[in-house]
C-alpha cells in the first residue's frame, strides 16, 4: 500500500496537471481549493469521467464539472457555439485522459490509466479506493472537483 | 498530401481538423480507435496520420506498429497525454515522425504539423 507521503505527492502532481491543463487549452490557470477527505457525500456533477488506474498505483482518478465548464471548454477548442451532448461527454472523457497520462513523466511509466468512462449525472454506490481526497477546482467562476481513491 | 486523423475524442477529431485546414491536406478520414484506422489506412494509404494513443480496441501504438508494415514511408505524428519519455521513445521507434503531447494547443499543433509534412 502506497504510504501518506506518497498519497500527497500523487495528488500535487495531478492537481498540478489540472492546474495546468486549463492554463494551457484556455489561457488561464485554475485555482486550486482545500482539498478534504471523501467520506459519503455526493460530489458528481452534471458531467464526470472516471480512469482507473493500475501498475504502480492502484485506484481511480475522477474528474466531475458542471454543464457551463464542459461547454465553455468545448467553445475553446471546437471554435463551436453550438456544441452537442456528444462533445460534452468527450470534453470531460478528454480531461481526465489528458490530467492522469500527464503524470507519467512524474509517476513513471508503470503507472497505467484506463480510457476513460463517462458519467452522466449521479452515480449510485461509487466507490473510490480509500483514502479518496476531494480537490475543488475553479476556474472562470465554476467550480468543478477533482477525485482521487489511490492504493 | 492524403491525411488520417486517429483519436477516440471527436472534439478533438474536430480540432484536428479545423487546425489542419492551414495545410495543403486532403483528410481520407477519421477513426476513433486502432482498428478503425488499419482499415481506413489500408485502404486510403495516407501520407500523413495524426494518431493517439490511448483508444479503445487497439491502442495507438499497435496501430503504428501495423501501419509500418503497411506503408513505412508514412509520417505518423503521434499525440498523446502520455508524455513520460519511454513512451516517447517506443513511438518514435516504432516508426513515428513526430510526438506532441497533449493537451494540444493551436500553436503547437501547427508547428509539429509543419515540421512532419516539410521533413
Amino acid at each position: 500500500m502506497a504510504s501518506m507521503q506518497t498519497h500527497h505527492e500523487d495528488l500535487k502532481v495531478i492537481v498540478d496537471n489540472t492546474i495546468n491543463y486549463f492554463e494551457e487549452v484556455c489561457g488561464t490557470p485554475a485555482e486550486c481549493g482545500i482539498p478534504y477527505l471523501m467520506n459519503q457525500e455526493k460530489v458528481l456533477m452534471d458531467y464526470s469521467a472516471i480512469i482507473g488506474i493500475s501498475g504502480i498505483r492502484r485506484g481511480a482518478l475522477l474528474f466531475t464539472a458542471p454543464r457551463p465548464l464542459i461547454r465553455e471548454l468545448v467553445e475553446i477548442i471546437t471554435a463551436s457555439d453550438s456544441p452537442e451532448e456528444q462533445d460534452l461527454q468527450d470534453m470531460v472523457g478528454e480531461v481526465a485522459n489528458t490530467i492522469a497520462g500527464n503524470a507519467r513523466p512524474v509517476l513513471g511509466s508503470e503507472f497505467m490509466i484506463s480510457v476513460p468512462v463517462i458519467i452522466r449525472g449521479e452515480l449510485l454506490g461509487m466507490q473510490l479506493a480509500q483514502p479518496a481526497s476531494i480537490v475543488p477546482i475553479n476556474w472562470n467562476a465554476h467550480q468543478a472537483f477533482l477525485i482521487i481513491g489511490l492504493e | 498530401m492524403k491525411t488520417l486523423i486517429v483519436d477516440d475524442s471527436r472534439i478533438i477529431r474536430s480540432a484536428i481538423e479545423r487546425h489542419l485546414k492551414h495545410f495543403q491536406l486532403e483528410i481520407v478520414g477519421t477513426a476513433t480507435n486502432g482498428v478503425e484506422a488499419l482499415e481506413l489506412f489500408k485502404e486510403h494509404l495516407p501520407d500523413f496520420v495524426t494518431l493517439d494513443i490511448t483508444m479503445p480496441e487497439m491502442d495507438g501504438l499497435a496501430c503504428l506498429r501495423e501501419m509500418m508494415q503497411v506503408k513505412p514511408e508514412a509520417r505518423v505524428l503521434v499525440m498523446s497525454a502520455l508524455t513520460d519519455k519511454p513512451t516517447i521513445l517506443k513511438a518514435l521507434k516504432e516508426g513515428a515522425k513526430g510526438f506532441l503531447g497533449k493537451p494540444i494547443t493551436p500553436d503547437s499543433f501547427k508547428e509539429a504539423v509543419q515540421k512532419i509534412i516539410t521533413d
